[in-house]
């Protein structure tokens, strides 16, 4: 049985999508991941592995392949553990694809199971996707997931969670599911739902339509207003005139600027701002 | 120290630099834990013994180096003559495209890195060399070499020379009012403003940026300025290279006043900004 | 153009003193100019790099301080020293070794009209129309030598005129200063060789100045305003310029300016460490 689940990579700080497949099917119990992985990405079977057992769910002994595409880029990092596990466990079923979780949470997460079920023309079938509506939401998932987990199901802080909101906005993504840690450095994003979960268990609700994740909204303005921004000043530094002048006009027109001086010149400074530090951890 | 206390001058980050420059510290993961969106001007000033790669980027995964890091701040290098003069010479073509692109076996990445570059040095070797307080030990040919760290090219993305006295306690025990922070920085707001303006069509931000042609466009000056310059560079043995220089540091003091055209008394202070050449590369 | 009889009274006293003094001297320009300090430049008609640098050098500063430069307008260093004399503003004499209506070199007629415009002063021994020979130079040499107080050789070939200039200069007492060079170049032969014969060693236009006792003559430094309430705060002791701006009590802005124009216009001078002298 195959899944395909969204998510995001960085290239500098340009993104792009990456599909994880997971295919699962009955054989000799094995993982193996492919698409040019480095190395935390094929540790990442070990880790997702683990995470769903703690997190109470049975794998069997099945045979577990992931594909990462494009296939051509290397990938790098920790945080594809998430889509893998989701790919993973709805391949066996703990996550459910029915039409009205679709309604329910708009969530777009699909796998080719319905397809099945549509051939088959099973009891439950009208719980499941017309054929047509399957290839709509090929077309259209629009929603990535990001994490890394830890061993006991919970999702892990990563890095570069900013630029990756931004360009799956970019590039069309209308909902990101990141680490619950992360959430607030991605309050500024606009214009994509971006949800924070703690643990693989929470998701796997979400995702079922059993409770709402949580979403962090802040504007510039209340970011620009509550900050502490310098806890140094110039007017500490005594004398050294031609200096400050010569800061001055370096910042005014952005010139590149070059000091010359014995030492001793500018320790002095670096005084006072052990002195200013001071004060501040004693409040 | 002086250095950093420029970050406490520079105009506030907008909204779009602030996103820029918190992308690429989130991607290498140096945010602080409560910082949400880089507000202020990042500050980086890594140690003399720093390589190539750390300073502009790469890696086997590729990160970005301190001068992405310092993307929109301010990239001070300490005692700049003890750095590698090939680790140096790596900053050539990030001064001049703000930007830098790393090539690795599997991707081209491209990271920003408009930065200003703050460095300082000693006046030579042993550090005394034109001190008050200490008789300086070294050969003219030690000055010359020490001096002769910094590369042409390099110092030619520097438009500002200055050098720093030591202070005597006196003046640190002073407790005379300083200018503080904030009134400099209005100054140094307007001064930008005013250039913003004048370069709308151009492409650019600030007079540091200007290349020979707009330089000859918006700097222009009087006869009775040219013939200042001209004595200028007999008497006081100017290099060529530091004659684009001298204009635009004078363009900017001429806006830091609010003057439209550059007067004399703009042109005769940038001049005094040119300490290396004038007091040290003379003779 | 003026004839001086050597019983006339405005005939240069200085040259009454040499042996053989021309009993009449052909004038064109300033005759004031013979009473006030006067350095020859002499040199090579070839001269090196080195020479021409040295030349306009010391012709220069010289210049600047109000002494009078006298040469015998001949290509190469002599040719040098008049024009760097009169481009700051100084007054300088030539010496011709032919008749007014013959100069020589020919190019060098423009020379001395601008010498003449320029407040200097053109002389000769000769008939103006009598032409140029060999015999002629020795004669002009002991007139430069005559009118000057001190003789400086730039470059001087062996068995040059400048030599002849500066032989004179040992016989009339006159204090003869060369430039050294390098031992293995011809255009330094002759200077070394005075040197070695007993003639002073110049480094600097200083050396120059301090042997005529030279105090700042006509040329008191005359500042005003601003410039020279900031100037009167520099002293021979070096100071930064942030205590000149205390002392001055003016912004930095303004003291860099002030600085700035005082050091091109020759008053003080800066150091390493952003520090600042008075200009001997």
């Amino acid at each position: 049985m195959l899944s395909i689940v969204k998510s995001m990579s960085l290239k500098g700080l340009e993104g792009y999508i990456i599909d994880v497949q997971v295919d699962v099917s009955a054989g000799i119990p094995e993982w193996d991941i492919v698409g040019l992985p480095d190395i935390s990405i094929k540790e990442s079977k070990e880790r997702v592995k683990t995470a769903i057992k703690n997190s109470g769910y049975e794998l069997f002994s099945r045979k577990v392949l992931v594909n990462l595409a494009p296939a051509d880029i290397r990938k790098e990092g920790s945080y594809l553990d998430l889509p893998i596990a989701i790919g993973v466990l709805y391949c066996i079923g703990v996550i459910k694809s029915k039409k009205e979780n679709y309604s329910k949470n708009k969530i777009d997460i699909f796998s080719n199971e319905g397809e099945k079920n549509i051939n088959e023309t099973s009891v439950d079938n009208e719980d499941y996707l017309g054929e047509i509506e399957i290839r709509n939401y090929l077309k259209n998932r629009k929603t990535a997931f990001i994490g890394e987990l830890s061993l006991d199901g919970k999702i892990n802080k990563i890095n570069g969670i900013l630029p990756i909101c931004i360009e799956a906005k970019r590039l069309g993504m209308k909902k990101i599911i990141i680490p619950y840690e992360n959430l607030d450095e991605v309050g500024i994003v606009e214009g994509i739902e971006i949800l924070g979960a703690k643990t693989l268990k929470e998701i796997i609700e979400y995702l079922n339509g059993n409770i709402k994740l949580k979403e962090i909204k802040t504007t510039w303005e209340e970011i620009n207003k509550n900050i502490n921004k310098y806890n140094i000043d110039f007017n500490e530094v005594k004398g050294q005139e031609n200096v400050k002048r010569a800061l001055e006009i370096a910042a005014a027109g952005g010139h590149n600027i070059l000091l010359i001086g014995s030492p001793g010149s500018r320790k002095n400074n670096a005084c006072t701002k052990i002195n200013n530090n001071f004060t501040k951890f004693n409040f | 120290m002086l250095a950093q206390r420029l970050t406490t001058i520079l105009p506030n980050l907008t909204f779009e630099e602030s996103l820029e420059t918190t992308k690429i510290h989130s991607i290498a993961g140096t945010l602080k834990n409560d910082e949400k969106i880089i507000v202020s001007r990042p500050f980086r000033n890594p140690h003399h013994t720093i390589t190539k790669v750390a300073l502009i980027g790469g890696g086997r995964v590729p990160k970005p180096g301190e001068i992405s890091l310092a993307h929109n701040g301010v990239l001070f290098l300490d005692e700049i003559a003890e750095f590698d003069k090939d680790t140096l010479e790596v900053l050539r073509e990030p001064l001049e495209d703000k930007k830098i692109t790393i090539a690795r076996l599997n991707q081209v990445l491209t990271y920003p890195c408009n930065f200003m570059l703050v460095a300082s040095m000693n006046p030579c070797p042993c550090g005394y060399y034109g001190s008050n307080y200490k008789q300086c030990t070294c050969t003219p040919i030690l000055i010359k070499k020490y001096l002769g760290k910094l590369s042409g090219p390099l110092l030619d993305r520097i438009d500002i020379q200055i050098e720093v006295e030591r202070v005597n306690y006196d003046k640190l025990s002073n407790k005379s009012k300083e200018e503080s922070s904030s009134e400099i920085k209005q100054r140094v707001e307007k001064a930008r403003l005013i250039q913003q303006k004048r370069y709308e069509n151009e492409n650019i931000f600030s007079n540091s940026e200007l290349n020979h042609k707009q330089c000859e466009k918006y700097c222009k000056i009087d006869e009775e300025s040219k013939e200042l310059l001209k004595k200028a560079f007999i008497n006081l043995g100017l290099t060529s290279r530091a004659y684009l220089k001298i204009l635009k540091v004078a363009r900017t003091i001429a806006d830091l006043e609010g003057s439209e055209n550059i007067e004399k008394r703009h042109i005769s202070e940038a001049i005094q900004y040119r300490s290396l050449d004038k007091n040290f590369f003379k003779n | 153009m003026k004839i001086i009889k050597s019983t006339q009274k405005n005939y240069p006293e200085k040259l009454l003193k040499i042996k053989n003094y021309p009993k009449k001297l052909y004038v064109e320009g300033n005759l004031e100019l013979f009473d006030k300090p006067i350095v020859a430049i002499v040199g090579s008609r070839d001269c090196s790099e080195y020479g021409k640098e040295q030349a306009k050098r010391f012709s220069e500063e010289l210049s600047k301080k109000g002494i009078c430069i006298i040469s015998g307008l001949a290509r190469g260093i002599d040719t040098i020293a008049h024009i760097n004399s009169i481009e700051k503003e100084g007054k300088t004499i030539a010496v011709l070794a032919s008749g007014f209506k013959n100069i020589y070199p020919p190019e060098n007629k423009i020379l001395v009209e601008k010498i003449v415009n320029s407040g200097g002063a053109v002389i000769s021994e000769f008939q103006p129309d009598e032409e140029i020979d060999m015999s002629k130079f020795p004669r002009r040499n002991r007139i430069i030598s005559g009118l000057a107080d001190a003789i400086l050789v730039i470059e001087a070939k062996y068995r040059s005129g400048s030599t002849i200039t500066a032989r004179y200069g040992f016989r009339q007492n006159k204090e003869v200063f060369c430039i050294p060079g390098n031992i293995s170049e011809k255009n330094s032969y002759g200077t070394n060789k005075l040197i070695q014969e007993g003639a002073s060693l110049v480094i600097s236009p200083m050396d120059i100045l301090n042997s005529l006792n030279y105090d700042e003559c006509d040329e008191k430094i005359n500042i005003d305003g601003k410039y020279k309430e900031v100037y009167e705060n520099i002293g021979t002791i070096p100071v930064s310029v942030n205590e000149i701006s205390k002392r001055a009590n003016r912004t930095i802005q303004e003291i860099n300016e002030i600085l700035f124009m005082l050091e091109v216009d020759g008053f003080i001078k800066s150091l390493p460490g952003d520090k600042y002298v008075v200009k001997e």
